[in-house]
């Protein structure tokens, strides 16, 4: 199944775009992220990445169909590759503090 | 009988009307006190609604009114410039309803006095500027039963959950931990629009009046984004960890730090430094700055009875009545305790 990827606020910026489908699915988030990598450039990489690349920005939330990856197994998150009866969403967003 | 009288009845007819509303829900909202936690962008026009629909409010702010407030925070005018936030809300929203009990509180949210703050009220509305005081806002949320809306706004953007304990996910749950400081940008840094935290607190009102009165749909088990550059406004779905280390494992590690040694903080985005006495005090300003007034690198600028505001070799400083001090211009912790010793003993 194809894998659903959704961009928020300055995410969105750098990828121009709402929405992208990735199919095949990726079958983790690390490898996600290297397919938006090869999609949106190293721009993006440096927006949602930390500079060692061993997990996403504290500004930043990705989430697995509504779970934050951070309570999940990070960067290794699995993505649920060759079910056929769900498609997993992943959503990225920049988080907001201010007030 | 209705508890409501004639006046109020009048008042609010218009939401009586709404067929949602009713004498019931008006009653209950008459009946319901909302704590507003920060009164800036977000906070004064959710606290405005909330007052005109005839809701009781606790407004807590640590803060005075400054210039670069008035872009968007629509509470004050310039005469208050210097005054307590909390004290020129209360004021100004008497004007609007005077009808409704208002408490208001000069303080700084912390681990010390959370629960006091937050305790007995039906629902607290988010008007904080940091995620130091949004987790510790969870906690006590969570500890006892009370739903509260995360909301934020910045540049042209903003974010709203509506938290419910034990039915929605928590703050933890959404974002793990708070972004350490200075890893997100801050309306000083970043800038933004009056119209962002309106529509935000806006959006916090009517979610706080659908909530108390009883109908309608609230924001929960969603997160909702919107961007005011393109008019996007969106929803995610997000939900509860059944692993939460605050909601489900009930670890309520920002209530429990033990901040009472940790009595200076930098107030992020502002250069800025609070420091505050290990015991609340109870300070006769007009006496301390006649007395300050003396030494000769103070410079006393307004006294009222809450808040003094001085400047020390070029730094301004705002001592409020219960010995909290806030330095802006200082280099860093150190120099700040050092100058807040000045004024007196910490």
């Amino acid at each position: 199944m194809p894998v659903t990827v959704r961009f928020y606020l300055g995410i969105r910026e750098v990828t121009g775009v709402k929405e992208i489908t990735l199919d095949p699915e990726p079958r983790s988030v690390r490898e996600l992220l290297l397919r938006l990598k090869e999609k949106f450039g190293e721009k993006f990489s440096e927006l949602v990445l930390t500079p060692d690349s061993s997990n996403v920005r504290d500004n930043v939330v990705l989430m697995v169909n509504g779970h934050s990856i951070r309570l999940l197994k990070g960067l290794d998150t699995p993505l649920k590759s060759g079910d056929i009866v769900t498609s997993d969403v992943v959503e990225i967003t920049e988080t907001i503090g201010g007030g | 009988m209705s508890p409501l009288t004639e006046t109020e009845m009048k008042r609010y007819s218009r939401q009586i009307v709404y067929p949602e509303i009713g004498l019931k829900g008006q009653e209950k909202l008459s009946r319901s006190w909302v704590a507003v936690l920060g009164i800036g962008g977000l906070g004064s026009i959710a606290s405005l609604y909330l007052a005109l629909a005839g809701v009781n409010l606790r407004l807590i702010d640590r803060d005075i009114v400054e210039l670069n407030n008035l872009q968007r925070q629509i509470l004050y005018r310039e005469e208050d410039i210097g005054k307590p936030k909390a004290t020129a809300a209360k004021e100004n929203l008497q004007k609007w309803n005077s009808s409704i009990q208002i408490e208001s509180f000069v303080e700084d949210f912390n681990p010390d006095n959370a629960e006091e703050l937050i305790v007995g009220v039906d629902l607290v509305v988010d008007g904080t500027d940091n995620f130091e005081a949004r987790y510790l806002l969870n906690d006590v949320c969570v500890k006892h039963g009370i739903p509260f809306m995360y909301s934020a706004a910045i540049g042209t953007r903003g974010m709203m959950s509506f938290i419910v304990p034990g039915e929605t996910p928590c703050l933890t749950c959404l974002f793990t931990s708070p972004p350490r400081p200075g890893s997100l940008e801050t309306c000083e840094t970043a800038g933004v629009i009056g119209p962002s935290p309106g529509v935000m607190g806006v959006i916090e009102a009517a979610e706080a009046i659908k909530y108390l009165a009883g109908f309608g749909e609230n924001l929960k088990n969603k997160l909702l984004i919107i961007d005011l550059t393109d008019n996007s406004f969106e929803v995610v779905r997000v939900k509860k960890n059944p692993g939460c280390n605050t909601c489900a494992d009930r670890n309520f590690a920002f209530l429990s730090k033990k901040e009472r040694t940790r009595y200076v903080v930098a107030l992020c985005g502002r250069a800025s430094y609070q420091v505050r006495p290990k015991k609340k005090l109870n300070l006769n300003l007009t006496e301390l700055s006649h007395k300050l007034s003396r030494i000769p690198e103070i410079r006393v600028v307004r006294v009222s009875d809450e808040v003094a505001i001085m400047t020390y070799d070029g730094k301004e400083v705002t001592l409020f009545r219960s010995g909290r001090i806030i330095l802006k211009g200082a280099r860093d912790e150190k120099e700040a305790v050092s100058i807040a010793s000045r004024f007196f003993t910490y």
